[in-house]
């Protein structure tokens, strides 16, 4: 718990110090407030969460991957796909645990701001799905009178639905590339409520002890822009 | 450049912090049966029967002696992980006489955490006895976890 408080605050200040950086790199881009225009794609934004390959660092028992696409309409709202790969390998002297599976994220985001249309800082939804599975082998329970007794829990599938809101930051860094990080919080829907076996890591969403999680990610984007001025 | 320098900073404060973090278990991974004794009877009174009392399983190499282990009135032991039912015995080095107590259980493992890895939790289903010092016992709880102890309480 302590670990990712403070993966959350290095993760935030990262950002913080990147994205801030970033904002009014590009002045000529700027549109005068208060006109209207009809809604139309202003670019397709490709996204690496690069957050997951702090796991190196803090999480060495789990590989993952994650990156999105966002559709930019009038860089005032922004459909979002949000995918990845989850896998847990974790070996303890009293069991080793195994967990692998994928979660898709749907949304969208608004823009808040009206004077920096490029860039975006403001709040969005979305609706997770994961669908994985888990085992554990090698179990060993020590007992103080009986003998030790080994044994192993067979592979168990599990589907899991949440809800997200997030708040967030992107900032055009270089023409057409942005940075940006999003605080999220995450409310567990349904599925994976196995008292007896809590699944170590939910792909997408986090541990599974708890129904609603705190979270921090941080992305770098492409956009293939479209009918930019 | 005093963007480097901030992160550099963060990541020095950040690996202090981390290295105070524990994988410690700080968690109870025995789910234990407590056995309340009560004794009523004068003539085991007389002789010192608590303080004397030992509680031990055809299956252990050791037993628990009330003068080491237990505390108030109270013994406190695990059930068989290896078979549904879990002999214990009850005797005193002051009297020839022991009782005999089969508890009939079934058994979960549960994922306790991952520093502490997994346990068994015990449902004491139903149990058995013999009578020679015994008077009487009633099963409290029956449900042993790593978070509340299973009770039974044993008249002599």
């Amino acid at each position: 718990m302590k670990k990712e408080l403070f993966r959350y605050i290095f993760s935030f200040l990262i950002l913080s110090i990147i994205s801030i950086n970033s904002f009014g790199q590009d002045e000529n881009i700027y549109v005068e407030e208060g006109i209207k225009e009809p809604l139309q794609i202003k670019g397709v934004k490709f996204g690496v969460n690069a957050g997951r390959f702090s796991d190196y660092l803090f999480k060495p028992e789990r590989i993952s991957y994650e990156g999105s696409i966002d559709i930019n309409l009038c860089n005032k709202y922004f459909g979002v796909i949000e995918a990845g790969y989850s896998e847990i390998s974790l070996t303890k002297d009293n069991y080793s645990y195994i967990s692998d599976g994928y979660f898709i994220k749907a949304g969208m985001d608004y823009n808040l701001l009206k004077a920096y249309p490029t860039d975006f800082l403001g709040i969005g939804f979305r609706f997770g799905n994961s669908v994985f599975s888990h085992s554990a082998n090698d179990i060993i329970i020590e007992s103080e009178h009986w003998s030790t007794t080994q044994t192993s829990i067979e592979n168990t599938s599990y589907n899991v639905y949440w809800f997200e809101a997030s708040f967030g930051v992107k900032g055009e860094v270089l023409k057409n590339i942005y940075l940006g990080w999003s605080a999220l919080v995450k409310i567990k829907l349904s599925g994976a409520n196995d008292e007896n076996f809590s699944p170590y890591d939910i792909p997408g969403f986090g541990g599974s002890s708890e129904l609603v999680k705190l979270g921090v990610t941080y992305y770098i984007y492409y956009q293939i822009p479209f009918n930019r001025k | 450049m005093r963007i480097i320098r901030n992160i550099f900073f963060v990541l020095i404060t950040l690996s202090y912090f981390l290295s105070c973090t524990s994988d410690q278990c700080e968690f109870e991974t025995e789910s234990l049966l407590r056995t309340e004794i009560n004794v009523v009877d004068t003539n085991l009174i007389n002789i010192g029967f608590l303080d004397s009392l030992s509680v031990y399983s055809p299956a252990w190499e050791d037993s628990i002696h009330y003068l080491e282990e237990g505390t108030a009135n109270s013994i406190s032991f695990s059930l068989s992980p290896d078979n549904d039912y879990t002999t214990i015995i009850f005797t005193s080095k002051n009297t020839s006489n022991k009782d005999t107590i089969t508890f009939y259980h079934q058994k979960e493992i549960i994922f306790l955490s991952p520093e502490c890895g997994f346990v068994y939790n015990f449902t004491i289903n139903s149990f058995t006895n013999t009578e020679n010092l015994i008077d009487s016992l009633e099963l409290v709880n029956n449900e042993l976890t790593t978070d509340e102890k299973g009770i039974i309480q044993i008249y002599f």
